[in-house]
């Protein structure tokens, strides 16, 4: 198989069909037409995510995208830090990039150690984590069954930390991870990533407003003239903002406070031993005691007496089983988990790649949500004088990928005359003729959990087809459908420019 | 004999005096409103009432599962505390929290009976036994569980009966907050009555907990916050303190539309959690008086921010009744100029204005509280309660429309109109009576067909239809219903519902083999018979299944003075439905094999009120569709595929939530995220 190359006045993208995760190749000319500029956007997937797909071995990806590229990547952009984005650059022996070159890496600003704001909100994210894994033992320890808020649990826990086989991390392990996060997979995976970029052009950390010239890449500008022209990168997100990133009001957050009412908080109650109670002792009556207390024994009740629901006896039973509450209070843990999740997916990188002459634009998110959505528009980008919005650059879009799976909140819905970035921003004008969506989505594995994640949604799915005219890839779906209001010609022009293998798909896009 | 025993015997008191806070302890501790903030309830005396307490209705459980510690119960028949209207409020006495608790829940659970005209029950408890059938079971007392949450939350737990509060530390810092502190919700008089009325709701609709368009969840959201706002205006010295506040115009900002003030604060808004009257504009940062949008009940989809429309619809009824009664006092005392000279108003106007307002905030909350017998079993919208609302009160107060007309004009403000009504006249928002429905409901089933035919058809189904209204009206299961009233054991009254409800399957049952066909159940927006259903129906034995959710009583006072019974019967059919429309098709025409799941399930059918005593059959009111009617399943499939607004986190979004009906293994919690929002 021979390596990717880009025709001479545009730009291949390839999609791997990796999983229930990120992993982008694209391909730009440059001088040496026989190695285009490579760059790599995330390489990851949820473990065992695909179980559906025609290939199920991470290894083929690997293989494959070595064969693309020769080994020698010029750029990795390394979107944020879960596991579905990175897994698959490391492993503990024998990492998969271990052959590879890697020239430079981006990451976002709050990847940077020396950020006064990144340091901050990585302390808050080591302590909810913390507190995360400690709800989760507690949890564990009290349900006896199988329980889908328990494996929701241990999936987002495992999207924070990263694991590289298919077994889920003990709390212990956990516990150890959080204390020292350098030995989670995730960051050991960033951190490959890293020393092989420092090998070369070392490691770029990247502010929404930036503006980074592509200086190799060298794009034929066939229309005007015979010369070449670099790609541009908007770096858009994620924004300088505590509170767009949690997409919440930090001070409704339960903070981490030293005062004593925090003793007495849901934070203390799990992850510290000196738990204690907020009402005076002569209140309280220990667990060991209460049973032998009449009152809580007839009406709450500790044995596991078995709630026979005969015909004979049709009021319940005062001190039922189903009626206690020994661990409601842990369930917040999954509310935690998931904005905590919500957090880290804003921390996403996200670039606006612009073609020199047609202005076309392919936007590359990560799993940005609202919180960086809203924040887009905050800068302007100029530069040599003249300056570009970023409503006008994502009217310039023709190729948007699909933020976070195409999840709730993660391609927002609005008007072109809304005050914040959404759907009807992107790709306005020409630039909506050609206008296609790739979807990093095995929906299918994703349908498939007990508790079943909507990747996509099919409200953003179905807006997204509409508004690509049917141009949308999508992980698990081998096939293209037509729209029956497409034209056979109109169709045909864009089924040209795409391949289908079953390892990826493949995508040209003219600069024209 | 001792001179301690009196030979007399002496009845105990109609009231158990209780302490509570009218607010919550932020309000204590400022000197404004310190004074109106203590107030004594009256609770209906319970003989027994047990520690803890436990009393008929509500059982109050001090368990503490984030500390690890139960505390000792309250006894509210030590005389000490008899004596002394029961504890002091204290923030720092769990025992207090019990008592206000109890104290809160059982003044709203009166605000029931007495709407309804009957005793509270809470949901049953609904066992699935191992054959795959279901019991219910009689749940005597809601459980509450002043201290099981540290969280800024609270909620109904529909699988517990089980109202849970939480507590947590203040971090916000502000005028109103110091940090360090911190907040019981179970303090909170408007949190406690919210959470109680979301258990009274799922007792007399447990389908209300199943989102089934935008509008159910906010519905009990909004009829929970109309509860605990209007039992505002019933505390005289509430009422008064702020009708001297705001000089008698209560569409300033006044504590009496606003809920949850601390709680509010603690999570940083800097205002209670909501206000109906009004908000803070962010950029004036002044409190401004919200007027009517009538566009916001068509973009407005999260159930809280939805659920205020309705609230701000009702509310806005009520504060039409009361500048309209109290015109003549503004004449009178601004000797018709309608200007107030400066400073207080008298106290006798405020008197005055006080017993205006508060009977014009009961009469409001009687008649939303009554709407519920009035709405369709599942799926309800803000229109079907406001026809609810309308026809409740037709029957409830004929004489007097004024009430009837600020409603619909309220409503009308807001936009909220009924999907199948085309005039917001009061006669169109009615719900019908039987006659009234064979009147004028043409049958479907002949349309198509060519005149003659189609007269000769339907004047025959119309005939039938009258023989099946006759048929209940003869049927012997309205003879068994007593008379029950408020005084009745609630555990008698539950098996005879119990009964009754099983002879109401009955009937329906052998009415199909009457062969009464679809034309005539048609009238009840069911679907009985033999005739072609799509094979995704739940059907036994070759027609489709009823159930009868419901059947319960209420007592209306009648125009002529009377007290008249009626009986209030909910039946619902369901289907299968399948996200793909193809798989759907398919379903329908070849029928689910054995072990099929489906992806949500339709349900249909209706509320039909009798009258008892003449058998007339007062009230149909039918969903939308019947169970075979396709247009209904593709709304509901669309709105839980998020077509309408999706609502939830990145990863289920709401969706989890459907499939919970289908799996045990699933914690069915509406309401402990919703209250998160």
């Amino acid at each position: 198989m021979p390596k990717l190359i880009p025709p001479q006045d545009g730009v291949s993208v390839r999609m791997y069909r990796i999983g229930h995760g990120d992993c982008f190749l694209i391909a730009i000319p440059r001088e040496n037409e026989n190695q285009p500029y490579y760059i790599l956007i995330d390489c990851g997937a949820k473990n065992g995510s695909r179980k559906f797909l025609p290939n199920k071995d991470i290894k083929a990806i690997i293989d494959q995208l070595a064969e693309a590229t020769g080994k020698i990547i010029d750029l990795v952009i390394v979107t944020h830090e879960h596991e579905d984005h990175v897994n698959a650059f490391w492993k503990k022996r024998s990492p998969y990039f271990k052959d590879f070159t890697i020239k430079e890496a981006w990451f976002a600003w709050t990847e940077n150690p020396a950020d006064e704001l990144a340091n901050k909100l990585r302390q808050t994210h080591k302590d909810q984590l913390l507190q995360l894994v400690e709800s989760r033992d507690k949890l564990g320890m009290m349900l006896k069954e199988e329980n889908s808020t328990l494996e929701r649990l241990d999936d987002l826990l495992g999207m924070e930390f990263g694991n590289t086989n298919d077994q889920v991390l003990s709390v212990d392990e956990l516990r150890g991870l959080v204390e020292d996060p350098s030995k989670s997979s995730n960051k050991q995976a960033m951190k490959y990533v890293k020393d092989k970029a420092q090998e070369n052009k070392g490691v770029r950390y990247l502010n929404p407003g930036e503006v980074v010239n592509l200086d190799e890449t060298r794009v034929m500008q066939k229309t005007n003239g015979n010369g070449t022209q670099q790609v541009k990168a908007y770096i858009l997100g994620p924004p300088r903002d505590e509170k767009l990133l949690l997409d919440e009001d930090p001070r409704a957050n339960e903070g981490f406070q030293t005062h004593k009412a925090h003793m007495f908080s849901f934070n203390n109650a799990v992850t510290t031993e000196d738990n204690t109670s907020p009402f005076r002792r002569e209140f309280r009556i220990n667990n060991e005691d209460a049973f032998g207390h009449g009152f809580f024994k007839e009406y709450y009740g500790k044995e596991d007496i078995l709630d026979i629901e005969d015909h004979d006896q049709k009021e319940t039973f005062s001190n039922a089983p189903w009626r206690r509450i020994d661990e409601e209070w842990l369930y917040i843990a999954e509310s935690m988990a998931l904005k905590l999740n919500d957090g880290i997916n804003n921390t996403s990188l996200v670039v606006a790649f612009e073609l020199p002459g047609s202005k076309k634009v392919l936007l590359f998110g990560g799993d940005a949500q609202r919180g960086s959505w809203v924040s887009w528009n905050d800068h302007s980008f100029s530069e040599e004088g003249t300056s570009k919005t970023a409503k006008e650059i994502l009217g310039q879009t023709v190729l948007y990928k699909a933020c976070h799976h195409g999840s709730h909140n993660a391609t927002l819905n609005g008007k072109i005359d809304d005050d914040h970035p959404n759907i009807s921003w992107l790709g306005v004008g020409k630039f909506s003729n050609e206008f296609t969506t790739m979807i990093p989505a095995a929906s299918k594995w994703a349908n498939s959990k007990s508790k079943p994640w909507r990747h996509p949604l099919p409200t953003i799915k179905e807006a997204l087809v509409k508004k690509s005219q049917g141009r949308v890839f999508q992980t698990n779906e081998s096939n293209l459908k037509k729209p029956e209001n497409i034209s056979d010609t109109e169709w045909k022009r864009f089924i040209d420019r795409t391949e289908i293998d079953d390892l990826y798909f493949d995508y040209q896009i003219f600069d024209r | 004999m001792s001179i301690k025993d009196s030979k007399i015997p002496v009845s105990p008191p109609p009231f158990r005096r209780l302490r509570v806070l009218a607010f919550d302890p932020s309000l204590a501790i400022q000197l404004d409103t310190a004074e109106m903030n203590q107030l004594t309830l009256e609770i209906p005396w319970e003989t027994p009432l047990d520690p803890g307490p436990i009393g008929e209705y509500v059982e109050v459980i001090d368990y503490d599962p984030g500390s690890g510690f139960f505390y000792e119960p309250v006894d509210l028949e030590d005389p000490n505390i008899i004596a002394r209207d029961g504890l002091t409020p204290s923030e720092s006495n769990p025992q207090f929290h019990q008592q206000m608790v109890y104290a809160v829940a059982m003044s709203t659970i009166r605000q029931f009976e007495r709407a309804l005209g009957r005793v509270a029950f809470w949901a049953d408890r609904t066992v699935r036994l191992e054959d795959g059938s279901y019991i219910n079971k009689f749940v005597r007392r809601l459980r509450i569980y002043p201290h099981a949450l540290r969280q800024q939350n609270a909620y109904y737990s529909p699988p517990k009966k089980s109202l849970m509060f939480g507590y947590f530390p203040v971090t916000a810092k502000d005028a109103y907050n110091s940090p360090g502190t911190l907040v019981f919700t179970c303090l909170s008089h408007d949190i406690i009555a919210h959470e109680v009325t979301h258990a009274l709701l799922d007792g007399v609709h447990p389908r209300f907990n199943d989102s089934t368009n935008p509008d159910v969840h906010a519905f009990h959201e909004a009829f929970a916050d109309i509860v605990a706002l209007f039992q505002h205006f019933s505390y005289p010295q509430v009422l008064e303190s702020q009708i001297k506040n705001t000089r008698g115009n209560l569409e300033t900002e006044s504590l009496l539309g606003q809920l949850a003030q601390e709680f509010g604060r603690a999570t940083g808004r800097g205002s209670a959690l909501r206000d109906a009257l009004g908000s803070i504009n962010p950029e004036s940062g002044e409190w401004e008086f919200k007027k009517a949008d009538p566009h916001a009940y068509e973009t407005i989809m999260q159930p809280h921010a939805r659920g205020s429309i309705l609230v701000a619809a009702v509310f806005r009824a009520f504060l039409l009744v009361y500048s309209k009664n109290t015109e003549d006092l503004f004449r009178i005392v601004t000797h018709g100029t309608g200007t107030l000279p400066e400073g207080d108003i008298h106290p006798d106007l405020t008197k005055r204005l006080s017993i205006e307002a508060a009977e014009a905030a009961d009469r409001i909350l009687q008649m939303c509280i009554r709407a519920i017998d009035y709405c369709p079993p599942v799926g309800v919208t803000f229109g079907d309660f406001l026809r609810g609302v309308i026809t409740a009160d037709i029957d409830f107060a004929p004489q007097d429309d004024t009430y009837r007309i600020v409603f619909i004009q309220s409503f009308r403000e807001w936009g909220i109109k009924p999907r199948q009504v085309t005039s917001m006249g009061m006669d169109a928002l009615k719900w019908p009576s039987a006659e009234e429905l064979m009147r004028n409901k043409v049958s479907e089933h002949y349309k198509d067909q060519d005149y003659t035919e189609y007269v000769y058809k339907s004047t025959a189904a119309r005939r039938r239809r009258q023989k099946l209204v006759d048929n209940i009206k003869d049927s012997n299961f309205l003879d068994s219903i007593s008379a029950w009233d408020l005084g009745s054991d609630r555990y008698d009254v539950w098996k005879n519902l119990r009964k009754l409800r099983s002879q109401i399957h009955e009937w329906f049952e052998q009415d199909k083999q009457r062969k009464i066909s679809m034309e005539d159940s048609e009238l009840f927006g069911l679907v009985l018979g033999y005739d072609k259903v799509p094979k995704t129906v739940k059907m036994k034995k070759g027609t489709p299944t009823v159930e009868v959710h419901s059947a319960r009583p209420t007592v209306r006072k009648t125009f002529a003075g009377s007290y008249a019974t009626d009986i209030v019967i909910e039946i619902t059919q369901k289907r299968m439905g399948f996200f793909d429309e193809k798989v759907q098709v398919k379903m329908d025409e070849e029928g689910p094999s054995e072990g099929t799941v489906p992806d949500f399930i339709y349900r249909a059918g209706c509320t039909i009120i009798i009258d008892t005593t003449t058998k007339d059959i007062r009230r149909v009111i039918c969903t939308p569709g019947n169970i075979t009617n396709n247009e209904e399943l593709d709304r509901l499939r669309k709105f839980i595929q998020g077509e309408y607004g999706v609502i939830g986190n990145s990863f289920d979004a709401g969706y989890a939530e459907h499939l919970s009906h289908m799996n045990n293994n699933f914690r069915d919690e509406p309401f402990a995220l919703l209250h998160q929002q």
